[in-house]
């Protein structure tokens, strides 16, 4: 088709397709008639204007004497990935706040395209987003797989779905350090941030990479899960469940705690329904979306996986989740590692099939991880695009801090903890 | 309305996508995932 040809916007039947038109249209060039603002989403390299730039981005403006504008970052006071947050403030309090991404932007989805093999692919998935590297590699291993009709073993399976749980249970607990620097709980922060170390540690011990950088592959592995790593697993959460008790009992029943964390930066159900949430951004307020239940993959089925969900939307609910899906993973991973499945020594991969789609979705510890591709008539990809389920989040960030005190931005940021890089590719 | 249906992770041909052309796709829906 004509990319010059204006098409009618689904935006304004649905505002969740806002931030994909404003996608094609910066990728290809596609103007939709009554789009509300097709503003840039993260300047890619191939995008059609290139004279678009990130300085020039048109951020909302309201003139008044009685409101000021606050610009925060690129560059943050904290070692964090590099966004500008607008504030537009009357006082303290918040009207209006525009997050404006792409300085991460990698050129991931082409690279994809120009890297033929499959190490260098595997290699890109790991770098999509660091803190989301087993929800990512899954996602891709299960689509190559699929590509190539391989069925993965029983082994595979359940390396698979220990790494995505892990994964959930140290970044939570990341989260919850996080959460308690905002409000200057230190205690928290202390031991939430050191609670995470074994965890993680516990990955680097399975697969040498404390992020699982090199654990997921297509088709095999080359770190084995065993019994004698079950046995390490099981000893490693029976000191970390003690410890992460406690803490958790002092943060939820202290009085300064809760008042930072109840009614701050509230979505309402329909604000997450209407923009499209997913994950814990969803669950939050009381929209059940969760890939481990509406698709499962891998081990899940057996799992039965019911979602936490809380009703508030507020960064109090956000951090109830994290602790509750923190008790949930650790349940599930006992559960999984009592009976280990035999290493299954399967066939070779296939090439991928041609002329083919394929999707795959997994449940990051943020939401909905995606990735499809579409192969040529020789069955090599022509394209292959990635959606981190922070695409569809970040405008619930700018919604949540809407008429809260601009001093409560931190906590109402990590609360919800989204990915840059995951966004801008 | 046209649509195809498939799996997570499934894998289907190009040709089972009705019209990937976008001028009729108010009248397909590319996908939609059953459990």
């Amino acid at each position: 088709m004509d990319a010059k040809q204006p098409l009618p916007s689904f935006s304004k039947h649905n505002l969740v397709f806002e931030k994909f038109e404003r996608e094609i249209h910066e990728n290809f060039g596609i103007a939709y008639t009554d789009h509300p603002w097709l503003k840039p989403v993260r300047y890619p390299f191939n995008r059609v204007d290139k004279n678009s730039a990130v300085a020039d981005y048109p951020f909302f403006a309201i003139e008044s004497e009685e409101l000021h504008e606050v610009g925060v970052g690129p560059i943050h006071a904290g070692i964090i990935e590099p966004g500008h947050f607008r504030f537009i403030c009357n006082g303290e309090q918040i009207l209006h706040l525009e997050i404006q991404l792409g300085y991460q932007h990698r050129g991931i989805e082409q690279l994809f395209l120009e890297k033929k093999k499959l190490f260098q692919r595997i290699t890109l998935t790991e770098n999509i987003a660091g803190d989301s590297v087993a929800g990512h590699t899954v996602a891709f291993v299960n689509l190559w797989e699929s590509l190539c009709k391989y069925q993965p073993g029983g082994d595979l399976q359940l390396a698979r779905t220990l790494a995505l749980e892990l994964e959930r249970i140290a970044m939570h607990t990341g989260d919850l350090s996080g959460m308690c620097t905002d409000i200057a709980y230190q205690l928290g922060s202390a031991v939430f941030g050191r609670l995470r170390t074994p965890v993680i540690n516990y990955l680097q011990s399975w697969c040498g990479n404390r992020l699982s950088k090199g654990l997921i592959r297509a088709g095999k592995t080359n770190f084995p899960f065993t019994g004698a790593l079950a046995d390490e697993l099981n000893k490693m959460f029976d000191a970390y469940e003690k410890d992460f008790e406690g803490i958790s009992e002092e943060l939820f029943s202290l009085p300064s705690a809760l008042a930072r964390f109840e009614k701050t930066g509230v979505i309402t159900t329909e604000q997450a329904a209407t923009i499209g949430t997913v994950g814990m951004s969803a669950r939050m307020s009381a929209i059940s979306r969760d890939i481990r239940f509406s698709h499962p993959h891998d081990l899940y089925k057996a799992l039965n996986h019911q979602p936490v969900i809380k009703h508030h939307g507020d960064v109090y609910s956000r951090a109830q989740i994290r602790k509750q899906e923190i008790n949930q993973s650790i349940g599930y991973i006992r559960q999984l590692i009592q009976n280990l499945p035999e290493n299954e020594h399967k066939d070779s991969l296939l090439v991928p099939s041609a002329n083919s789609f394929t999707i795959s979705m997994v449940e990051g510890w943020r939401g909905e991880i995606c990735h499809c591709a579409i192969t040529d008539d020789s069955g090599e990809l022509i394209l292959y695009k990635i959606k981190d389920p922070s695409f569809h989040n970040w405008l619930a960030v700018a919604l949540s801090v809407r008429n809260n005190e601009i001093s409560d931005f931190p906590i109402c940021n990590k609360s919800f903890d989204l990915s840059y890089c995951g966004h801008d590719l | 309305m046209k649509y195809a249906i498939l799996k997570n992770n499934q894998t289907i041909p190009l040709a089972f996508i009705p019209e990937l052309d976008y001028n009729s796709f108010r009248e397909t829906i590319v996908l939609s995932l059953m459990k």
